[in-house]
C-alpha cells in the first residue's frame, strides 16, 4: 500500500547504494537529475500516481519533446529540450516510486526500458528533422566545410540525426545481445566499474557520458538556447558511430574469450 | 583444423531438418542449395566460420557504399553484394556445422552480422532511392528516402532490442519459431525476400516503394510487438 505521508527523507532513503553506483556512470543523472527527482516523487506520492503511471507520463513528455524538437525553430527547440529534461526526471521518479512502495515488477521494468529505447530512437532523429526545417547559423557554417562536389545541403542534418539514433540503437542491441548470449554484461556491471581504479574508470566514465543519454540533456538545452543544434547533431553522429565500432570490437574480443568452447546452448538469431 | 574438405553430401547432411524447415522459402529452395558449393570453396580457402561472418559484415558495408553511388551499375553491384551477404550468412553456419565447430561465440558473430546487415541495407536502399526516385504525388515528394531507410533500420533494430529486454525480464525463451508472425517476418526479412527485392527494384527503379514497404513493415512489427507482449506481461503481473 502506498504511504502518501512519506517524507522527502524517506524517499531519499530509497536511493540504494546499488542505484547510486549505477547512476555514477552518468554525471548529469547522478549530480542533478536524481536529486531533482525526489521532489516530483513526493508530489506524485501525494496525488497517488503509481510508478507505472509515472512511466507513462514520462513517455508522453518525451514524445512531446521530440515532436517540438522535430518541428524546429528557436522557441520550440527550447521547450522541446525542457520536455526532454522533464522526461529524464520522471524516468527517475518511476524508479523512486517503485522502490518506495515496493511495487517493482516485470511490467514496470519492461515499460521503463521501452521508454528509454523509444527515446534513443526518436530524439536525435527529431533534432535532425528540426535542424532541417529551421537551419541555424551553425548549420550554414558546417555545410560550408563540406566540399561542393558532394552536393550536400541541409538534408545532411536530417540524415545525421537519423544516423545518430541508428548507431545508438545498434550499440545498445550489440550490448544487450552479448548479455543475452553470455549471461554477463559487455562492459561490466556498475559495482565492477565503480571498483575500477585510475585509468580504466576514467575512460569508462568519459565514454558513458559522451554517448547515449550521458550529457545529452544538458548539451541539448545549451544547444537549443545557443541556436547550435546542428553542431549537436554532428557531434552525436560522430560519437555514436565511434561507440558502435568500439562496442562491436569489444563484443568480438570478449565474446571470443568466453564463448569459443564447443557449446551451443543459447540462440541469438530469431 | 582438419585439412580434409568435407564433401557437398556431408554439408547437406549436416543441416538439421528442423533448421531447414524454419528457414525462409527463398533460403530453403534457392540459396541454401547455392551455399553448399560456396561453402566448399571457402573451406578450401581455409576460412573458418567466424571469418566468413566477419567477411559478410564487410560485404554488406561495401554493398551500402556502392548503393550510395549515383550510378546504375554501382547500384547493381551493391544489390548483388547484398545478396552475396545472404549466401555468406548460410556459409558460416554450414562451415560450423560440417566441421562440428558450433559454439556460442559463432552464433553471436553470426547474429552481429545480421544486425549490421539490417542497419546498413535499408540505409543503402534509401540512399539509392533518393537518387532514383521519380516525382512523387503530394507530400510524398517531400520525403527524404535516406531518412526513410534509416527509420526502417531504426524500427527493426529497436524492435529486436525490445524483444531482447523482454526475454531478459520475463525469462521467456526466444520468440517461438514456427509461429505465424515469425514465419511472416522470416520470409520478408533479410534472409527472405528483402535482398532479392532490392536487386529487382534496383533494376526497375522501384527502390523508393520497397524502402517505404519495409518502413511500414518494421514500424508495424514494432507496434505489434509492443502492444501484444507488453499487454501480456501486464496481465500476468496483475494475476
Amino acid at each position: 500500500m502506498i504511504k502518501k505521508s512519506s517524507s522527502l527523507r524517506e524517499i531519499r532513503f530509497t536511493y540504494t547504494e546499488e542505484k547510486r553506483n549505477s547512476d555514477k556512470e552518468n554525471l548529469w543523472l547522478y549530480l542533478v537529475i536524481r536529486r531533482l527527482s525526489f521532489y516530483p516523487t513526493w508530489v506524485f506520492l501525494k496525488i497517488g500516481i503509481s510508478a507505472n503511471q509515472a512511466t507513462f507520463i514520462s513517455m508522453v513528455l518525451g514524445v512531446l519533446g521530440c515532436a517540438l524538437l522535430g518541428i524546429g525553430g528557436y522557441g520550440n527547440s527550447i521547450i522541446g529540450a525542457l520536455f526532454v529534461s522533464g522526461w529524464s526526471i520522471l524516468d527517475c521518479v518511476d524508479g523512486n516510486l517503485a522502490r518506495l512502495t515496493k511495487s517493482a515488477n516485470k511490467y514496470g521494468v519492461l515499460v521503463d526500458s521501452l521508454a528509454g529505447f523509444m527515446m534513443s530512437a526518436l530524439l536525435l532523429t527529431s533534432v535532425g528533422i528540426g535542424v532541417f526545417n529551421h537551419p541555424d547559423l551553425m548549420a550554414n557554417s558546417l555545410l560550408q566545410l563540406v566540399p561542393t562536389s558532394l552536393h550536400v545541403d541541409k538534408s545532411l542534418f536530417l540524415v545525421l540525426g537519423a544516423w545518430g539514433s541508428l548507431a545508438a540503437i545498434f550499440y545498445s542491441l550489440i550490448s544487450e545481445s552479448f548479455e543475452n548470449m553470455f549471461s554477463r554484461p559487455l562492459f561490466g556491471d556498475s559495482t565492477e566499474k565503480v571498483g575500477l581504479s585510475g585509468k580504466s574508470s576514467i575512460i569508462l566514465l568519459i565514454g558513458s557520458n559522451m554517448t547515449g543519454f550521458g550529457l545529452l540533456e544538458p548539451l541539448l538545452l545549451i544547444a537549443a538556447v545557443s541556436n547550435s543544434l546542428s553542431l549537436l547533431v554532428v557531434y552525436y553522429a560522430l560519437v555514436h558511430s565511434g561507440a558502435a565500432v568500439f562496442t562491436m570490437t569489444q563484443a568480438i574480443r570478449k565474446g571470443k574469450n568466453i564463448g569459443t568452447s564447443v557449446d551451443n546452448k543459447k540462440g541469438v538469431h530469431e | 583444423m582438419s585439412s580434409t574438405v568435407p564433401s557437398l553430401a556431408q554439408m547437406r547432411a549436416s543441416l538439421p531438418p528442423e533448421k531447414d524447415r524454419l528457414d525462409s522459402l527463398w533460403l530453403r529452395f534457392v540459396l541454401r542449395k547455392l551455399s553448399f558449393p560456396v561453402t566448399w570453396v571457402f573451406i578450401r580457402l581455409g576460412f573458418s566460420a567466424n571469418y566468413v561472418s566477419y567477411l559478410s559484415m564487410l560485404v554488406v558495408f561495401g554493398g551500402t557504399i556502392l548503393m550510395s553511388i549515383d550510378d546504375y551499375f554501382a547500384r547493381m553491384l551493391g544489390a548483388f553484394l547484398f545478396n552475396f551477404w545472404v549466401l555468406l550468412d548460410c556459409v558460416d553456419g554450414n562451415i560450423a556445422r560440417v566441421k562440428q565447430q558450433v559454439n556460442a561465440y559463432g552464433e553471436f558473430a553470426d547474429a552481429m552480422s545480421g544486425y549490421i546487415a539490417y542497419a546498413f541495407v535499408f540505409l543503402g536502399m534509401g540512399i539509392a532511392a533518393e537518387h532514383t526516385k521519380p516525382i512523387m504525388p503530394g507530400v510524398m515528394n517531400q520525403m527524404n528516402f535516406v531518412v526513410m531507410g534509416a527509420l526502417a533500420s531504426i524500427c527493426h533494430l529497436t524492435t529486436r532490442l525490445l524483444y531482447k529486454k523482454f526475454v531478459e525480464v520475463t525469462g521467456q525463451p526466444t520468440l517461438g519459431s514456427g509461429t505465424k508472425p515469425n514465419i511472416l517476418f522470416t520470409n520478408i526479412g533479410i534472409t527472405g525476400l528483402l535482398m532479392p527485392s532490392v536487386l529487382v527494384s534496383a533494376i526497375f527503379g522501384w527502390l523508393h516503394w520497397v524502402t517505404l514497404f519495409y518502413l511500414f513493415c518494421w514500424g508495424g512489427a514494432g507496434a505489434y510487438f509492443v502492444v501484444t507482449k507488453i499487454i501480456a506481461v501486464e496481465r500476468s503481473t496483475q494475476l
